[in-house]
């Protein structure tokens, strides 16, 4: 075989290579779009909990005439000074 | 009349033609081998069939009956349902190979004015086997043909007539998908054919062109998919953010010394807020203490 014949194949062999990659790097892409839909699902599923969440607690608050930053802005000066 | 020879393959057959034109197996005479007659071109009826004698006689199709001299080279014939093409002739067989087989299969002729099989007609398209016919004895066939003007033997009927047009539509419609089913074979050995040539067929290189469109769109959707997961990641952020404020109020308001609520409140939020403790219930925040 060749010299001419050698690089022949061993460029046919990268191009085969490059084909692979770019399909898997096609296949990756579509999974990732299809990932991104499911996780904008979830951030609209979890922002309507954290709101309800958000309500109560206000609702809460306000019932015991308490004042939320207050008390929040205590607990996590507590936090950060028993860690 | 009885006549041994082989037949269809088989190096040894013991056939009896009866007074009624049907040939049977001498040791099965409920088998019926062959029906010999044709009803004219370009007519083909199932002849050599299994069939019930009962049945078989009522399908039979008066006509003309092939003699063994009308048996020609190149002639098609109705064998068993299928279309032979006969390939050689002797005096005593002649030689005959379905559309698609390689091999040819030996039949009888019988000397009395019946060969077992039935009547011709023209292909349209014919398969070229040629390559592989093999006369057996061209120069008997030659002295076999029968004189300009002969007059048909006494046994051979003189025209069509049937008892039952539709046990004779039958044998019509029989003959006819025969045919049909010879070309299905055909066909799908065509197709056969055709998908491996475009199996090794590689397919033409696409244009500069579409190329160029198809790397655009497929950097569009890359570019879009990770400003997508950017900004779900940017949400989550946030989520998470007012996720750990909620979370530190409810702790918060859990621990400490609660005096009851104001019912006045309560009574505008309760229903509210009862599905909003299963909510959270749900979510493992745990009881609010109500």
């Amino acid at each position: 075989m060749t010299n001419e014949e050698q690089m022949q194949q061993t460029l046919m062999a990268a191009q085969k290579q490059t084909e692979a990659l770019t399909t898997g790097f096609r296949e990756l892409t579509i999974l990732l779009a299809e990932h991104n839909s499911l996780v904008a699902k979830q951030n609209t599923a979890l922002e309507e909990l954290l709101g309800t969440v958000e309500t109560l607690v206000l609702v809460t608050a306000t019932a015991n005439d308490i004042d939320l930053d207050e008390l929040v802005g205590d607990a996590d000066d507590d936090g950060d000074e028993a860690s | 009349m009885v006549l041994e020879g082989a037949v269809g393959g088989d190096p040894y057959k013991v056939l009896e033609i009866r007074q009624d034109g049907l040939l049977v197996e001498k040791n099965d005479r409920t088998s019926i081998m062959a029906y010999l007659g044709r009803v004219g071109a370009p007519l083909v009826a199932p002849f050599i069939e299994t069939l019930d004698e009962p049945i078989l006689r009522r399908c039979r199709p008066a006509g003309l009956i092939i003699r063994p001299d009308e048996v020609k080279v190149g002639m098609h014939l109705s064998i068993a349902g299928h279309t032979h093409k006969v390939t050689s002739v002797d005096e005593t067989h002649f030689q005959a190979r379905q559309n698609g087989c390689v091999e040819d299969q030996v039949y009888l002729k019988a000397s009395n004015g019946y060969v077992l099989a039935a009547s011709f007609y023209e292909l349209v398209e014919e398969p070229s086997m040629e390559a592989n016919c093999i006369p057996l004895n061209m120069s008997k066939i030659q002295s076999q043909e029968p004189p300009q003007g002969a007059a048909p033997s006494a046994s051979v009927p003189s025209h069509i007539q049937t008892s039952d047009e539709l046990r004779r539509d039958l044998v019509l419609a029989q003959a006819q998908l025969t045919n049909a089913n010879d070309t299905i074979v055909k066909q799908s050995r065509i197709i056969q054919e055709l998908r491996h040539e475009l199996e090794d067929t590689v397919a033409p290189a696409p244009s500069e062109e579409v190329k160029r469109l198809e790397a655009e769109t497929f950097e569009l959707r890359v570019k879009c998919a990770r400003e997508t997961a950017h900004s779900n990641t940017l949400q989550w952020n946030q989520l998470r953010d007012r996720a750990e404020r909620a979370e530190a109020c409810v702790k918060v308001l859990l621990g400490m010394p609660q005096d009851p609520p104001k019912k006045e409140l309560w009574y505008n939020y309760s229903e509210e807020a009862s599905e909003i403790e299963a909510i959270v219930n749900k979510a493992g925040l745990g009881s609010l203490g109500g």
